[in-house]
């Protein structure tokens, strides 16, 4: 079984026991061939078996001195009319093929299985649209605890792939029988470049050497890349050298999307590079455009929205443009009222109040000023949604003239759209900043001195933040009448009227951080980020997994849950893994826990919270 | 659940049917040629006639993995006149070779492929003129009556063949997909040497399923069980045929047809467990082709001719010395890196 040590979306960093081997996660197994010395004596291996009878096979799985054997029926599974049962390959080992049985799902939830071997996984291969179709149904009916195998299905290219998805082991077999079949096998594809008149064998034995160098390399590769969350930038640099890659990783983003945005956390460090057309589609760019679409509202206050673009600097509002740009609002004397929001592919929009949030201050682009076709989609969308939920005095663009033709078609035609930009040389020359500037006092003009409140539209605007963390119900729930705000631009501390802290936001985290009385009063509309503890678990320091009896499956790395057990309320802290893992994990921290519930906050003694409150933030 | 009622190989063996044949697609044979053989120890030339017939009725229900010969039928029973007619253009090309081949794409003696007139008319047309006589036929359909009509009808040496493939009850039931037993193929073969004629069988190299060194074992493993029962053991490498599980498992690339390496290696062990006089031979369907037994291309003609000639000569240590190509070690590590994995 698997013992997690970190995530990179569906795979999994750790240690894998299957009966007595411990293997490192994820892991690679050499295969050994009786006339060939190991070339990496200290790996896992596999070796081949004398067959234990007719229509029978038998497999050695091993590190070093120790082994397991595995036995397969051989199977006939296009004239075998009747369902193929599972195999028991082993103690704890089950052999199972896709599509997978009524009765393998029952047999795969019944039991603790330390490996899941997918037996047909090469057959599966050769359709990229089943692949992943029948490996994600896979993973979901086995869980997160066995470690999976798919033989003979990995090459040197496809490791950063296949592990990505979530399955631990790979074999060297298929590199090396392409190897001793004529081609050099890189990570970057193969090629028949036998060289007329060397040796022959001495040839293949290089071949066959230069294979397993293509594979030590690119699975340590792996590893580093996964230790530093960022397989997924491997996996599409592999993509140009097999077309099979690319349609997996598509149906991965398309039917299997559930499944890999289940596994995205939702907070990030750092800046990363999304540099590839493959790159805007990773699970928390679509995430970030649905949930814009289906949890956020603007700020009801806001009265006008201005439209810039994006910076390559984040958050967009540190950035030399957004600052002159803020600096010419400021002196407008509205800035609070004013609805900034940055039009960016591949996010589609970002408001101001968002651009915190993972992963909208952690991605560059290569940015060249022509939108696609459906980097346009995705604005327009975002743009049709912003507009449409929330009736603006004014729309201020603010953007390049050349993108005026299409911009347009996601606004209104009223006169209350106006273009502030000026000339072709960007939208912070001095002539676009004086346009923004006399369209500002126009408007100011027209409508009168803004009634905003600067301390109401702050609080608004962290509703809208909640909303799109919690969805839109709990955000409400979390917003008493009576709400004060304490503390930094950088971090904000939400008080009731009874001086209680709610949530905190830091900028650096850019979602809120519940406090044990805000989890109370979202607790009955966020069932979905709650984590039922099990009877009889007392939670003294962070929570473990045996400690789960169920979990909300919205629940997301890095995501803020609610631990309870029925009615009692617990605490709240931070998922560590995502919530369809916690409850069936063997082991580990799953939620990084903050605040334990100590009795009603009306206890004498107890202090409600130990820091003084400080200024109110400058809005 | 329900059992799933209809397996792949089923539906393959449905869409290969083809529509019943009018009378004038009945009067052509499939296909004829000639061929060189062997025949009391002579070199002869052999005369070898497929029959349009309705096929086998096993291909038509289920059918082996690797046979498409079902594409060559023609779809209904042909009447007596329709064989005389076929047989009658045959004859023309028929220069007396003494030993007469008859295929029908399935069972000779099934009475729904070849009415027992038309059987005994086929028989009679090579009295006197052939010394030999090979029909081929599944098990079921081996009846002494049958046997003692085809022999007084020809009057020379009648050969029954029999397409055994495998004597693992396993491999042949799921591999192969054949109906019968490997027991009833070996009773067959009893009842064809009671009933006075000579009983040959085919020996499948590489069904689907299983790696090649299975494969191997299996038909050596086959030579060995069922030599003392025939007096011909032929080994038959697979090759591709239209409209076959085979095939289509090898357009996905989780097929390859047999390594001439793996038939070098089975006739030579084979050869040495046969029963004494039983004739060991090979002579493969599309050999040195992608599509059939082959090797790297390179050395397949060279190899091949050994083959043909050591199955000729019945002398099997000429495939000792056969010059070392570098595709053999190719071979050697195909074999052993596809026992790595739990399916072939």
């Amino acid at each position: 079984m698997r013992i997690l040590e970190g995530l990179d979306g569906p795979a999994l960093r750790g240690r894998g026991t299957v009966g007595r081997l411990s293997l490192t996660l994820p892991g690679l197994l050499w295969a050994s061939l009786p006339f060939r010395p190991a070339s990496r004596p200290s790996e896992p291996w596999v070796a081949g078996m004398e067959p234990p009878a007719e229509m029978e096979r038998s497999l050695r799985l091993g590190l070093g001195e120790l082994s397991l054997e595995l036995r397969f029926t051989v199977v006939a599974p296009e004239v075998e009319a009747q369902e193929l049962a599972p195999a028991l390959a082993a103690e704890r080992v089950l052999g199972v093929r896709t599509p997978l049985s009524a009765g393998t799902v029952a047999l795969l939830k019944a039991e603790p299985w330390d490996l899941v071997l997918w037996t047909n996984a090469r057959s599966a291969w050769t359709d990229p649209e089943r692949f992943v179709r029948e490996l994600v149904a896979l993973r979901r009916a086995a869980g997160p605890a066995p470690l999976l195998w798919a033989p003979r299905v990995a090459l040197p290219g496809r490791l950063a792939l296949l592990h990505a998805l979530g399955i631990d082991l790979l074999d060297t077999t298929e590199g090396l029988l392409r190897a001793a079949e004529g081609y050099w096998v890189w990570a970057e594809g193969q090629q028949d470049l036998s060289a007329p008149g060397s040796a022959p064998t001495e040839e293949l034995s290089r071949r066959l050497l230069h294979v397993e160098e293509e594979y030590a390399q690119e699975e340590e590769r792996v590893r580093r890349f996964l230790k530093g969350g960022r397989l997924r930038e491997l996996v599409e640099a592999r993509l140009p050298f097999e077309p099979a890659l690319g349609e997996v990783l598509r149906y991965a983003e398309g039917e299997g999307y559930p499944f890999l945005e289940e596994h995205a956390p939702v907070v990030g460090s750092g800046i990363h590079p999304y540099g590839t057309k493959e790159a805007q589609y990773r699970p928390e760019m679509e995430r970030f455009r649905r949930r814009f679409l289906s949890r956020y509202r603007a700020p009801p206050g806001k009265e006008l929205l201005l439209l810039v673009p994006c910076s390559k600097t984040k958050p967009y509002s540190r950035s030399p443009s957004h600052r002159r740009i803020l600096r010419t609002l400021s002196e407008g004397g509205r800035l609070p009222a004013i609805h900034v929001v940055s039009l960016t592919s591949p996010l589609g929009a970002v408001p101001q109040e968002l651009e915190r949030v993972f992963p909208a201050a952690h991605y560059d682009i290569p940015v060249t000023g022509n939108w696609d076709g459906e980097e346009r989609v995705w604005v327009l969308n975002a743009l049709r949604h912003l507009v449409g939920g929330h009736a603006y005095q004014g729309i201020f663009v603010h953007l390049p003239r050349e993108e005026m033709d299409w911009v347009r078609e996601g606004l209104p035609t009223g006169p209350e759209v106006v273009w502030t930009a000026e000339g072709d040389e960007g939208v912070t020359t001095a002539a676009s900043l004086r346009s923004l500037a006399r369209a500002l006092q126009q408007f100011g003009e027209t409508r009168g001195p803004s009634r905003v409140r600067p301390m109401k539209i702050v609080r608004e605007e962290l509703a809208s933040l909640a909303a799109f963390q919690f969805g839109p119900e709990a955000a409400e729930a979390l917003f008493p009448p009576e709400l004060r705000l304490q503390g930094r631009p950088w971090f904000q501390r939400l008080v009731d009227g009874k001086g209680e802290t709610l949530a905190t936001w830091k900028e650096e985290a850019g979602l809120l951080r519940l406090t044990v009385p805000g989890g109370q009063r979202i607790r009955s509309r966020a069932a979905d980020y709650s984590v039922e503890v099990r009877g009889g678990v007392e939670l003294k320091g962070d929570l473990f997994a045996p400690g789960v009896r169920e979990a909300g499956r919205e629940i997301r790395i890095g995501d803020d849950v609610l631990l309870v057990r029925g009615e009692e309320f617990l605490g709240v802290g931070e998922a560590r893994v995502p919530g369809a893992w916690m409850g069936h994990l063997p082991r580990g921290m799953v939620v990084k826990v903050r605040h334990r519930f100590h009795g009603p906050v009306e206890r004498e003694g107890d202090p409600p919270h130990e820091l003084t409150p400080e200024a109110a933030p400058d809005g | 659940m329900t059992p799933a009622t209809s397996s792949f190989a089923h539906r393959v063996a449905e869409e290969r049917r083809p529509a019943p044949g009018s009378p004038a697609d009945a009067r052509h044979y499939v296909k004829l040629w000639q061929e060189p053989e062997s025949l009391d120890g002579e070199r002869v030339r052999a005369f070898v006639l497929i029959l349009r017939t309705r096929g086998c009725y096993w291909a038509d229900v289920k059918g082996c993995t690797m046979c498409g010969y079902a594409r060559d039928t023609l779809g209904r029973s042909a009447t007596e006149e329709e064989i005389g007619l076929q047989l009658a253009r045959a004859l023309t090309a028929y220069r007396d070779e003494p030993y007469v081949k008859i295929y029908t794409s399935g069972s000779f003696l099934d009475r729904r492929e070849v009415p027992e007139a038309a059987r005994s008319r086929v028989a009679a047309a090579f009295a006197g003129r052939a010394r030999r006589l090979l029909v081929e036929t599944l098990p079921e359909f081996v009846t002494p009556e049958a046997l003692r009509e085809l022999r007084d009808s020809f009057g020379g040496t009648l050969e029954v063949a029999l397409g055994l493939e495998s004597t693992q009850p396993r491999v042949l039931a799921k591999a192969v997909h054949k109906h019968e037993t490997p027991t009833q193929y070996l009773e067959a073969a009893d009842r064809v040497r009671r009933g006075g004629a000579s009983p040959k069988a085919y020996l499948l190299l590489k069904p689907p399923y299983l790696t090649e060194r299975e494969s191997i074992e299996d038909t050596v493993t086959s030579v060995a069980r069922a030599s003392s029962h025939f007096d011909t053991l032929s080994v038959n490498p697979v090759h591709l045929q239209g409209g076959t599980v085979v095939e289509h498992l090898f357009r996905r690339g989780l097929y390859r047809p047999p390594w001439l390496w793996s038939l070098v290696e089975v006739l030579s062990r084979a050869s040495r467990l046969r029963a004494p006089g039983t004739r060991l031979v090979s002579f493969p369907t599309s050999g040195g082709n992608p599509r059939g037994v082959h090797n790297c291309l390179r050395c397949d003609p060279e190899i091949l001719s050994r083959i043909q000639e050591s199955s000729l000569a019945q002398d099997f240590s000429l495939l000792d010395g056969l010059p070392d190509c570098p595709c053999r070690e190719t071979w050697r590590h195909s074999l052993a890196l596809e026992a790595l994995s739990p399916e072939a």
